[in-house]
């Protein structure tokens, strides 16, 4: 039985030795998963049904349970059948990479073939779930831009590096990032930033969530208190407690050992204490990028930097659980971020535009932030930062802006302000300057037209990179 | 008409600015008549149910007058409306008490739609919606003649196409 009828038999589509090196000219590269791929996929499965069937005997020691037996029977038939269908659906599963295209055949009675056009290809990703960790493997990720990535499991930690490499040089998308390509560069990496594990508990312990988390149990404490429901203290603490410890967490196991580093097919982030995550992000993908500072960080002037790609925002969470994170910094010094910043885009930084204080008028509205709030701009950047508790930055390339847009209610009306609206692709979706006086835009703005909305000239040369 | 009064604050730029068809106030009115008309209905039918003639007579009172407010305003948020083609973006500003000026480029142009609604097609109007990457950019201009529309469309498309920009 053929495995894939639409596979041709090509010289080097024979079963691949893992001790082979990929060839380094390309004709056909064909992969299959490693073989306890099967078993990797369905550890949950056996380890729940396992749990389940040994719970159930521990309970039920009387005599009206089954015997032992029965219950070795069952978990041996689900191991049988598991297995079963974990090894059809390897027998059945290759990677077929050629010059042009990977496909990606899977299926034994519904056959499926994935076609990816290299040219696509957006970035490359490893990632080692615990799992596959444990026995040296490792998925790859391919992100095509937007939507759900694919991915190809499980592969050997050697091999999935060298299908990356291919996959990459292949992928003529690569030459878009401008500067240093190529898969020789590819391998030369500069390490950035470390993140030690120390700064993400403290930062994860500073952060506005925890005390979120903790203000809205305090504040049903009290409301508990004041009812009268003694026993509500005791629930209440209990979910309060067990929130906040996973809370912290999940931040240090998904943010644990963040490392920013650059190689020559762009940044790459890596992160995680039991599941090893890298994603890589070419700097022009990068439409808009947001630095938060919670109020106890200002103390020691800590910042968090996110990045907005087209195709992430659908996959991320904020709590680093998935896969993918537009977290590029949990938690930086000063230095650090701007550091960041100037990899992102040359010569940035979080005061690489000198911002503009509000009129101060703008006080009865903005009672609380309108010291802090500002906008600034060059002929690269729109910076504009607002926010209280949590101070805002956002910095929004202007080859990045897709429309614009000043806005004014009754009330800034009678104080003679607007808000400039800078509308972005992904999320978030605009960065909004707050309070601007019209006459300083008119001023700023060079021509003869006064509104604001001609302070932020909008791109208008087709032939700059993108 | 180059520039128009829109209050103080939010001054327009220079440029050609064009309304939209004063058959859209009327087509305005007929909805906002239409929809008011039903929810008054409801209001009172469900008001007068409930609390009885007193209820009945409040809900068709505050429907009506709820109604009156939107039939005035309808035109004269038609007559407020304007937009501009410039050399490399569209203008378009509106609103009566929270003005909106937005400037879309057309390099940023995904597509153009035109849309006719039945109300509309009473006038023979249409609609024009440019759309871009961002969901924020909300570029809609109603109340166009279909004539006007579907010649705006195809200067944006021929815009667009000259000086697309990339992602």
């Amino acid at each position: 039985m053929s495995p894939s009828p639409s596979s041709p038999p090509t010289p080097n589509a024979a079963e691949p030795n893992p001790a082979d090196p990929l060839p380094t000219q390309v004709v056909k590269v064909t992969e299959r998963p490693h073989p306890l791929t099967p078993l990797i996929r369905g550890w949950v499965v056996i380890v729940a049904a396992v749990f389940a069937f040994g719970r159930d005997l521990v309970r039920q020691r009387p005599q009206d349970a089954p015997p032992v037996e029965f219950w070795l029977y069952g978990i041996g038939l689900v191991a049988v059948v598991a297995a079963g269908i974990g090894f059809v659906s390897w027998r059945f599963t290759r990677f077929v990479l050629d010059d042009e295209e990977l496909r990606i055949d899977t299926g034994l009675w519904q056959r499926r073939s994935t076609r990816i056009a290299l040219g696509m290809l957006q970035s490359v990703d490893i990632s080692q779930p615990l799992a596959a960790r444990m026995f040296g493997l490792a998925e790859l990720q391919l992100d095509v831009g937007t939507g759900k990535s694919l991915q190809l499991r499980y592969l050997e930690l050697s091999r999935a590096q060298a299908l990356r490499l291919l996959l990459l040089r292949t992928a003529p998308a690569q030459t878009a990032s401008g500067q240093e390509t190529g898969a020789g560069q590819a391998a030369s990496r500069a390490s950035l930033i470390q993140v030690t594990p120390f700064a993400v508990i403290v930062a994860a312990l500073t952060s506005s969530e925890f005390f979120m988390i903790l203000i809205s149990g305090i504040a049903m404490g009290l409301l508990g208190f004041h009812l009268g429901i003694g026993i509500a203290w005791l629930a209440i603490a209990f979910t309060i407690g067990s929130a906040l410890v996973g809370f912290i967490a999940r931040r240090v196991t998904g943010q644990f050992n963040y490392s920013l580093s650059r190689d020559g097919t762009g940044l790459r982030i890596s992160r995680g204490m039991f599941h090893l995550t890298n994603q890589h992000v070419s700097p022009h993908r990068i439409q808009a990028v947001t630095v938060r500072q919670p109020v106890l960080w200002r103390l020691w002037g800590w910042y968090q930097l996110d990045v907005s790609v087209l195709g992430w925002d659908a996959e991320a969470d904020a709590d680093h659980a998935s896969r993918i994170s537009q977290t590029m910094l949990p938690v930086a010094t000063r230095d650090q971020l701007d550091l960041a910043l100037g990899e992102i885009w040359p010569g940035a930084g979080l005061e690489s535009v000198s911002i503009r204080p509000v009129p101060i008028r703008a006080r009865w509205r903005h009672p609380l932030t309108h010291r802090f709030l500002g906008w600034g701009q060059d002929q690269n950047l729109f910076i504009t930062r607002w926010g209280w508790t949590v101070r805002t930055w956002q910095l929004v390339p202007l080859r990045k802006v897709q429309s614009i847009a000043t806005t004014q209610g009754p009330w800034l009306r009678r104080l003679g302000l607007v808000n400039l609206g800078v509308h972005l692709a992904g999320t978030p979706n605009q960065a909004t300057a707050f309070a601007l006086d019209p006459d300083i835009a008119a001023r700023y703005n060079s021509g003869s037209e006064s509104t604001p909305i001609n302070a932020v000239p909008i791109p208008t040369n087709p032939a700059a990179p993108d | 008409m180059t520039r128009p009064r829109t209050g103080q604050g939010l001054h327009l730029p220079l440029a050609d600015w064009r309304p939209l068809s004063p058959s859209y106030s009327t087509a305005r009115r007929l909805g906002a008549a239409l929809s008011g008309a039903a929810l008054t209905g409801i209001a009172t039918a469900v008001l007068g149910l409930a609390l009885g003639w007193w209820g009945a007579t409040g809900g068709l009172l505050v429907g009506l007058g709820w109604t009156t407010w939107r039939l005035v305003r309808a035109g004269r948020w038609v007559r407020a409306f304007r937009w501009a083609e410039r050399e490399q973006d569209l203008l378009i500003s509106q609103g009566l008490w929270f003005k909106h000026l937005s400037a879309i480029p057309y390099g940023r142009m995904l597509s153009v739609e035109v849309s006719s609604g039945p109300l509309d097609r009473i006038w023979q109007l249409a609609s024009v919606r440019l759309v871009t990457a961002s969901s924020e950019s909300d570029a809609l201009i109603p109340g166009l003649s279909q004539a006007d529309a579907t010649a705006l469309r195809d200067r944006l498309i021929i815009a667009g196409q000259q000086q697309a920009l990339p992602l």
